[in-house]
């Protein structure tokens, strides 16, 4: 199973969906986090306030 | 925390704004009004990592993770159940971005079903293809992007209205 919602499909509950968030992504790479202008950028944007997303989001691939 | 929620999310350690994705995950629910406690379940060999992540959050003792998701979305589950909570939020720590507003729709959307997810329609237009060519157009209106975090209630009322417990997930 990839997901939660498929444990409770097993389970056999039907879970009710509510609204997502372009900005609710997943990060599995950090080519992820340099996609500026994206909605993870709108995302760091917001968390970061008046820092420039090309300052929050690292532009170089992550080593850790 | 017995009447509250509490969250899990899961590890990832890949910096994002000066801090972690991790981080950020964790600091949507620590920061949240209604979620009594965070809880996180990480790879043993990564407790190093792990604390310099979320250093000052407000976070539980992490619980050693499994081999698979749903390993560690249970492991989690039962570590939390000292604390009787009525409502847990399942995260995965990869996501950075639950803001208030849908960590708060899941929550309200567990007035209502014993478990809820925040999901977008798909967008793209989604074709069927066989050996390079278009055989036909799917209907995208029953498709979904399922989201976390995933919320579940907890609550079981064995002497309730619903006597063999409902679709109560702690069983």
């Amino acid at each position: 199973m990839t997901d939660d919602a498929a444990v409770a499909e097993a389970a056999g509950i039907a879970p009710l969906i509510v609204a997502g968030s372009e900005e609710n992504l997943k990060v599995t790479t950090a080519e992820d986090l340099a996609a500026g202008g994206t909605a993870l950028g709108r995302g760091a944007r917001r968390l970061c306030g008046s820092v420039r997303v090309s300052m929050c989001i690292p532009s170089a691939p992550a080593t850790m | 925390m017995a009447q509250g929620l509490a969250a899990i999310c899961q590890s990832k350690y890949l910096p994002l704004g000066g801090a972690t994705v991790l981080r950020h995950a964790v600091n949507a629910f620590a920061a949240h009004p209604r979620i009594a406690g965070v809880l996180v379940a990480i790879r043993p060999e990564d407790r190093a990592l792990f604390d310099r992540a979320v250093a000052g959050l407000s976070v539980l003792s992490p619980v050693p993770g499994g081999a698979e998701r749903q390993d560690s979305v249970r492991l989690g589950l039962e570590a939390l159940a000292v604390h009787k909570p009525e409502r847990v939020l399942i995260h995965d720590g990869a996501r950075p971005f639950p803001d208030a507003a849908l960590i708060s729709r899941v929550i309200e959307g567990l007035d209502e079903a014993p478990a809820a997810i925040p999901a977008l329609p798909l967008g793209d237009t989604i074709k069927r293809v066989e050996d390079g060519r278009i055989r036909g157009t799917i209907d995208r209106s029953q498709l979904w992007r399922a989201q976390d975090p995933a919320g579940v209630s907890l609550r079981c009322d064995p002497g309730g209205a619903s006597p063999d417990g409902g679709a109560c997930l702690d069983r």
